[in-house]
């Protein structure tokens, strides 16, 4: 459908295979002589639940979604020439790895056991093939079937199939106290949880691709780069069934009967794959003429370190850098990174500083407002990540006094990288940052404002960095680098030599169990969001690092397991 | 020798109209790289593939961050039974999350829901938080007169505009009042004037319909389940025209009531031009 009025439901038209005419607007019971036969239009794909995007990466529109209609089937996506002629490539399966399950295949190793002490929560048994029904407490009579609600399929796991273990029958029986005894001392049902259509325990369902980084014409999430955030519905509970006309909810013997639902996201990259002589290739990287952590309004490490600006160019430029008019040594790209360095000589703190950056090749980059002070890189996990607009602590404290006193603070300048996961493990790591959330800036009244950039900003590093600031007496710009991602482990910020150099005490360090159904990569984000910044290197003065639960799980285990380096 | 200008070249079929090809099957050429004026020094055969690359994180934990109970609220006769165990208290996500950045910068990621539907809102869609306000409630005033298309419905596939406002389109089910039984789909618009805030129909039922089957809804039967249009995706605007993309999915049972119609997902588009 077309329509000149996006406001006017009725002016929607659907493809009819040619064109786009079909209006879908009917409604049978205002139109008695509606011919259903005009309001037909052409199918695309069994895809369901798409996202509907234009990948910047592919350079291509993309339908990205459940394969097939079938949860437990996984993701694809397919490609879209052009919208006005929608033609679709074949799916491609999004590649998983062996512990990410979509659907409901399987998730949770959570056996039918009937609850002790809770029978009125318990199976019955499973009967008619496979389906399991469970029980409800009679007044008066323990273990009488007094509801039978079908929960939802199941795959045999360890017995031939779903069958009641205690008879081997399937049918639909009371069970005497005597037997739900037995049930309990001995073995299970035999059978995962695993719902039809996957809404099964613990598994993804209802796939959204998102990118916020990639570049968008408006205020809608309609882009994706070569890498996304793939969000995804958990069923939390042990099992849930639908209860037609009531939606959903957890089966009873799950710990409290409500529906659980969770949202994870998963990382998602995509890779131009290629015939097998390009296999392993790695993708192209975004490299400038200066590193994308520079930038004006910046903080460079002051005296006595010698701050370095960095770049890239290209075999036989040469690169000319002149801070406040005054020329420093031209600087060549080296062969093997096409990387140029300068460094600059130590300055005390202060500023403002202007300095030019001119290739021989014609291009040029000018940093303003540049300060030199202390800088620091702010890691970590979510805590790092929580963020000024939502903090308050008691009743004194709230978000919009501490963000509007924020813009007295000009000389503390901040900056904030993207998150990216290098998108093959074991690769060499990039030399830049691939994504930038907030280039160098300092809070002011617009950004400390309601919505403004400053509300995003690590509210931890921030109060970090302004105490710094202050007991420095205000005298010493400070800069702020935000690199952190939530619920990261702190195996995947640390560089693959060191990691597999460093041994622990305890032997090798087990994954958290939170992992257990999910890719574990180590090393990725030091390759993609510490090792750009080890290049120049950028001077700093310290790194802030919040490590929770999820710093390490070696240290999370008591100190079980310690690195010994 | 062949002589190409210096530079990168896009090569179809990437960005091609004339392409009829597969494009899985196929090795696409994707580009030249040029670094003089007659010598190719890449030419890479290329398909694209995608993968999971890390670990999967929690957004949303139901159990430590779901809001308090709507126990209380919904529990009226006909739309919810007197048990939170039922379905009353949800605050869960039943559709894929939808995210937009509202007219007033706040990035909202939708948790669609036909009743106490709730979003995470922050400044990034890497900082959010789980916002109990309720922004859409369609329990609230569903209507059990199926010509109206106005019984449960899921706000599925927001757009956000400039001057705050946001036009979504939903995923409507009709279920027989009688017996809840039934799941007729169709599907219709709503709009918000308050950046996602609250939201209403765009027009009064049954004007605000953008899909429904051609048929009525059936209690029993063929056309009583799964039937209708369903479950839009996301709205996209196109990068080369001036319209605006989305896709459903339409179901029709089976049997001679199909009419001819195939299940499947279905594009559709609309003009750009007369957005607010």
């Amino acid at each position: 459908m077309r329509t000149r009025d996006v406001t006017d439901p009725k002016s929607w038209r659907a493809w009819d295979g040619k064109s786009f005419n079909v209006s879908l607007a009917v409604n049978p019971y205002t139109d008695p002589n509606l011919q259903p036969a005009q309001h037909i239009c052409h199918p695309l794909t069994k895809m369901t639940y798409p996202s509907l995007l234009w990948s910047t990466y592919l350079k291509s529109y993309l339908i990205f979604g459940t394969t097939d209609g079938h949860d437990n089937t996984g993701w694809s996506f397919q490609l879209i020439t052009d919208l006005a002629t929608p033609q679709l490539s074949a799916p491609v399966a999004v590649t998983t790895g062996a512990n990410i399950k979509p659907g409901g295949n399987g998730t949770k190793k959570t056996p039918t056991r009937p609850v002790p002490g809770l029978w009125a929560r318990s199976i019955n048994g499973i009967v008619l093939g496979t389906q399991i029904w469970w029980l409800k407490r009679a007044a008066g009579v323990l273990g009488q079937v007094t509801s039978k609600h079908r929960v939802h399929s199941c795959t045999p796991c360890g017995v031939p199939a779903c069958v009641d273990p205690v008879t081997g029958k399937s049918n639909l029986r009371n069970i005497a106290i005597k037997e739900l005894d037995a049930i309990k001392e001995g073995p299970t049902f035999g059978c995962d949880m695993i719902g039809g259509g996957g809404s099964g325990a613990g598994s993804y369902i209802y796939p959204s691709l998102i990118d916020e980084t990639a570049p968008s014409a408006d205020l809608n999430f309609e882009t994706v780069g070569a890498t996304a955030s793939l969000f995804l519905v958990t069923n939390d509970c042990i099992s849930w069934q639908n209860v037609s006309g009531h939606g959903m909810r957890c089966n009873p013997w799950d710990s409290d009967g409500i529906v659980h639902r969770s949202v994870t996201k998963l990382p998602v990259a995509f890779h131009l794959k290629s015939d097998d002589s390009m296999a392993g290739q790695q993708l192209q990287e975004r490299r400038t003429l200066l590193s994308l952590t520079l930038g004006s309004g910046m903080v460079l490490q002051r005296a006595p370190a010698s701050a370095v600006l960095w770049g890239y160019a290209s075999a036989g430029e040469t690169v000319t850098v002149r801070i406040d008019g005054k020329a420093l040594p031209a600087a060549a790209p080296d062969n093997a990174s096409s990387t140029w360095r300068v460094s600059l000589p130590p300055t005390a703190a202060g500023g403002p500083h202007t300095i030019v950056v001119k290739s021989s090749s014609g291009a040029s980059q000018t940093l303003t407002d540049v300060l030199f002070g202390d800088v620091y890189l702010c890691g970590g996990q979510s805590n790092m990540e929580f963020a000024m607009a939502f903090i308050r602590v008691g009743a004194a404290t709230n978000a919009t006094a501490e963000m509007a006193a924020a813009a007295a603070y000009g000389r503390i300048r901040l900056f904030m990288a993207g998150e990216y996961a290098q998108a093959q493990p074991g690769m060499a790591p990039l030399h830049d940052l691939q994504t930038v959330v907030q280039p160098w800036y300092s809070p002011n009244a617009t950004n400390t404002a309601a919505s403004g950039a400053f509300g995003s900003f690590s509210a931890v590093c921030w109060e970090f960095g302004k105490e710094i600031y202050e007991k420095l007496g205000g005298d010493v710009p400070i800069g702020l680098v935000e690199n952190c991602v939530g619920g990261t482990r702190i195996e995947k910020w640390l560089p693959p030599k060191e990691l597999a150099e460093c041994e622990t005490a305890g032997g090798p360090v087990p994954l958290p169990p939170w992992t257990k159904n999910k890719t574990t990569v180590d090393s990725d984000l030091w390759s993609s969001m510490i090792f750009p910044y080890t290049v120049g290197p950028m001077a700093m003065a310290g790194i802030a690092w919040y490590r929770t639960s999820f710093g390490s799980y070696a240290l999370h285990l008591l100190h079980a397991y310690v690195y010994l380096c | 020798m062949c002589s190409i200008p210096k530079g990168t070249h896009q090569v179809p079929p990437y960005n091609s109209k004339a392409f009829t090809g597969n494009w899985v099957n196929q090795h696409v050429k994707l580009s030249l790289k040029v670094d003089d004026g007659d010598h190719v020094t890449s030419q890479m055969l290329k398909m694209p593939a995608a993968s999971i690359t890390g670990e999967a994180v929690s957004v949303f934990d139901w159990r430590t961050q779901h809001c308090p109970g709507l126990r209380g609220v919904f529990e009226t006769k006909g739309r919810c039974p007197n048990d939170v165990a039922l379905g009353c208290d949800p605050d869960v996500t039943d559709a894929p999350m939808k995210a937009y950045r509202n007219g007033s910068g706040v990035v909202v990621l939708q948790a669609p829901l036909e009743l106490g539907a709730r979003a995470m809102v922050g400044p990034s869609l890497s900082k959010l938080h789980h916002d109990c306000h309720i922004y859409a409630n369609s329990t609230a005033k569903m209507s059990w007169d199926p010509a109206l298309n106005a019984c449960r419905e899921w706000n599925q596939s927001p757009y956000a505009f400039k001057n705050n406002s946001v036009y979504a389109l939903t995923h409507m089910e009709y279920h027989n009042e009688s017996n809840h039984i039934g799941l007729w789909s169709s599907v219709t618009l709503l709009k918000s004037l308050d950046g996602g805030q609250s939201w209403k129909h765009a027009l009064p039922p049954p004007r605000h319909i953008v899909a429904a089957a051609p048929y009525k809804y059936e209690k029993s039967g063929l056309r009583s389940v799964l039937f209708g249009f369903r479950s839009p995706s996301n709205i996209i605007k196109s990068r080369t025209d001036s319209f605006y993309y989305a896709t459903v999915e339409a179901g029709w049972g089976h049997g001679p009531n199909a009419v001819g119609q195939e299940d499947g997902t279905y594009i559709r588009l609309s003009d750009v031009d007369v957005i607010p």
